[in-house]
């Protein structure tokens, strides 16, 4: 009986972490998509397409440039080069983890002068695209809660279902979204889809990411992702034209001097 | 007269033009040229403005009641090398009223602005840590939205006040960066002064009270008053000016430190009285420039979603000029609020601002010098606001303006900016000017105006 009960007890201290390890949690999903796809420095050019409602395009070139300096926080800087009434125009981003205000710069060329910005104001919408600031900085795995809800198909990919809402009052309140439904590709850890829902409840945006490439190793990138507004009907398309995963750019790149050069 | 001067702009443009395509044609094949002109266009980029404006009543100087402006500028960027870099920008412009003037300049030291300039010439060179900067620039310091008393080094050009804007000035800078502080330091080799509106512009000074205060000294008959001598200090090496600014962003978190220092000459100055005696007396109002120390200090940070932010600097004039020694002040916030009205407008972006002055060293009258009043220390208890309403990416409604709280005197000026298409705007508005002939707006009460402005950038 002894033996039967030992052999009990070992058959589940070896099922029992095969379990978990075969459902991860939301959080832990989150980490890995946050984590595998990290890389230390990395330079992208995208194409941003603005649609209004009438379907009419207008076209902005920006660059975004991210560091990883560590304890999983990033360094950004957004450059915008075209059209000319927006070119020079800058946005620098040093993100402070936890629950603390990132702090912010903006650089508008017409006013020569690099301005502290509240990020607080991070669900407001940038520079007159469909993303919100929130849209634009990394996930912040502390100020959310993450639920599986299931599995799902998109498309022909298996994906995890995962629901975030702020976990913080600070995030409550900073956040311009109730919750987000994310859809995670099961085989590469990637996003493919987020309903974003706001403060009623309602859907208000849904962005998706496709034509997805191979960095290196488990890294992967998405070369096209839209954010649709469903109330303003219209859309931001964000088409990488140029990524450089391989350079190196120093931590001191991302200083309020350099956001002021073209 | 219009169309004639706006000729005169298109001769100038074109013979800009052409010079430039002969040199291409005498120095190089067809293809290398092509190519290079090719380059040249690929990297200068243009900013055309067409200016109306309609004042609603007469200048008694005789200054029309319409007023209309041409300005082109052309903004060229080169990577020299990988560490060089060049940012040129020329600049053609032109009115109906002969406010400019019709020679090239370089130093903007002339009395009107120059029909053709440079208005930007910088070679910058970027190390890993450290950069110079060569050549005639611009330079904003402090953190202020409206008004930065530590923002000393360009003067401005006041010819036409609510246009006012900055001169670029010949100077070598050096920034440093360190780990967790900035430090620029700035050589100014020569003065630039203010450029102040003359005697027959409407902005100009109302000589008929000083005038009329120096007729005792000529048995009660009123002199000519005479402004156009200016005292610029000699460009010596004693004459040199420069200053230092020290920033951080990392020292405390979430704050933006600065501390600055300047000194130099005061660009706007003050008058020193010439008598020239005669049948028809004259007082020539001789500008010169006194020489001062800035020392000043700025913050920003953000505060439950408003950033908040301070300056203030000490100005310690050197020479027994008519001229204080003063502090002067700012504290203001900006918050942007995206739920009221939100049918109506995206966004609203509220700015205030408090400006204040202590005077610690106070100069009084005599009959040798006089404060240039006008364009000197304006918001000594003012508040100051800027409200936009942004309806959407293409149009926003701006309503700014200035208080004096001392003299009850203010400037309203809501204005409205739409985009028609890529990268033309048009902009409409209004300048409402209130207050006591002797307050600092209220002596251009005869000045409101409309304006209307087509941008166009390419």
């Amino acid at each position: 009986m002894k033996k039967i009960l030992l052999s009990l007890i070992i058959s589940l201290s070896i099922w029992l972490p095969l379990s978990a390890a075969d459902s991860p949690t939301g959080k832990e999903i989150m980490e890995i998509q946050k984590n595998q796809h990290k890389i230390k420095t990395e330079v992208t050019k995208y194409d941003m397409i603005l649609v209004d409602k009438k379907g009419r395009e207008r076209k902005r070139v920006i660059s975004i440039y991210v560091k990883d300096v560590g304890n999983s926080l990033n360094k950004t800087m957004l450059k915008f080069s075209e059209p000319a009434d927006i070119a020079g125009v800058g946005l620098l981003t040093w993100e402070q983890g936890e629950d603390k205000d990132d702090d912010q710069w903006l650089y508008l060329p017409a006013q020569r002068q690099v301005k502290r910005i509240s990020s607080s104001g991070k669900k407001n919408q940038f520079m007159g695209t469909d993303l919100a600031f929130e849209d634009l900085r990394p996930e912040n795995l502390q100020a959310n809660n993450y639920k599986v809800l299931g599995e799902e198909k998109i498309g022909d990919d298996l994906c995890w279902k995962i629901e975030a809402t702020p976990a913080t009052a600070k995030e409550k309140k900073d956040s311009g979204y109730s919750k987000r439904i994310i859809w995670i590709r099961k085989d590469i850890y990637f996003s493919v889809k987020t309903e974003f829902y706001d403060k009623r409840g309602n859907l208000a945006k849904l962005g998706t990411n496709e034509d997805f490439e191979n960095i290196e190793g488990n890294i992967w990138r998405s070369k096209k992702g839209t954010t649709e507004s469903l109330k303003r009907k219209t859309k931001t398309i964000m088409a990488t034209t140029s990524r450089d995963t391989k350079g190196s750019l120093e931590e001191s790149f991302f200083s309020q001097n350099n956001l002021k050069k073209d | 007269m219009y169309t004639r001067q706006l000729s005169k702009l298109i001769i100038y443009s074109l013979s800009v033009i052409l010079s430039f395509n002969v040199y291409l044609d005498g120095d190089s094949t067809e293809d290398d040229s092509s190519g290079f002109f090719q380059q040249v266009v690929d990297n200068t980029k243009g900013e055309l403005k067409a200016s109306y404006f309609s004042n609603f009543d007469q200048d008694p100087r005789g200054d029309d009641k319409n007023f209309g402006h041409i300005d082109l500028k052309l903004n060229y960027k080169q990577d020299i090398s990988d560490n060089v870099f060049l940012n040129v920008v020329g600049r053609f412009r032109e009115d109906t009223a002969n406010r400019t003037r019709e020679t090239f300049g370089f130093v903007e030291d002339s009395d009107r602005p120059y029909l053709a300039t440079i208005d930007e010439l910088v070679f910058r060179y970027s190390g890993e840590k450290i950069e110079w900067s060569v050549g005639k620039q611009l330079f904003t310091w402090g953190v202020a939205d409206t008004f930065r008393p530590t923002d000393q080094i360009n003067p401005s050009d006041y010819t036409d006040l609510p246009t006012s804007e900055k001169l670029a000035v010949p100077a070598i800078t050096l920034f440093h960066s360190h780990e967790k502080v900035d430090i620029q330091g700035v050589i100014i080799p020569a003065f630039t002064p203010t450029r102040l509106p003359g005697s027959d512009n409407r902005w100009g000074p109302d000589q008929s009270g000083l005038a009329a205060g120096f007729a005792p000294l000529f048995g009660g008959v009123t002199p000519n008053l005479d402004f156009s001598r200016r005292e610029i200090p000699d460009k010596k090496l004693d004459t040199l000016q420069g200053g230092i600014r020290l920033t951080s962003s990392s020292l405390i978190s979430g704050w933006d430190l600065g501390l600055t220092w300047y000194t130099g000459y005061d660009p706007i100055g003050v008058y020193r009285a010439n008598i020239i005696p005669g049948v028809t007396p004259t007082v020539e109002m001789i500008q010169v420039f006194s020489e001062f120390q800035e020392f000043g200090a700025s913050f920003s940070t953000t505060l439950k979603g408003a950033v908040v932010y301070g300056e203030g600097a000490f100005h310690i004039t050197k020479d027994n000029l008519q001229e204080d020694s003063y502090f002067e002040y700012v504290l203001g916030f900006n918050y942007t609020n995206y739920d009221i009205l939100s049918s109506v407008f995206e966004e609203i972006r509220f700015i205030v601002e408090y400006a204040g002055e202590s005077v610690f060293d106070e100069r009084t009258d005599n009959q040798t010098y006089f404060d240039t009043g006008q364009y000197l220390r304006p918001f000594q208890n003012s508040i100051l606001w800027g409200i936009i309403f942004k309806h959407n990416i293409d149009t926003e409604f701006t309503f700014g303006g200035a208080y004096n709280i001392n003299d009850g005197d203010a400037l309203i000026s809501p204005q409205l900016s739409h985009k028609l298409q890529n990268g033309m705007k048009i902009i409409t508005g209004f300048d409402i000017f209130t207050g006591n002939d002797d307050s600092f707006f209220g002596r251009w009460d005869n000045n409101d105006r409309f304006s209307l402005t087509v941008e166009y950038l390419f």
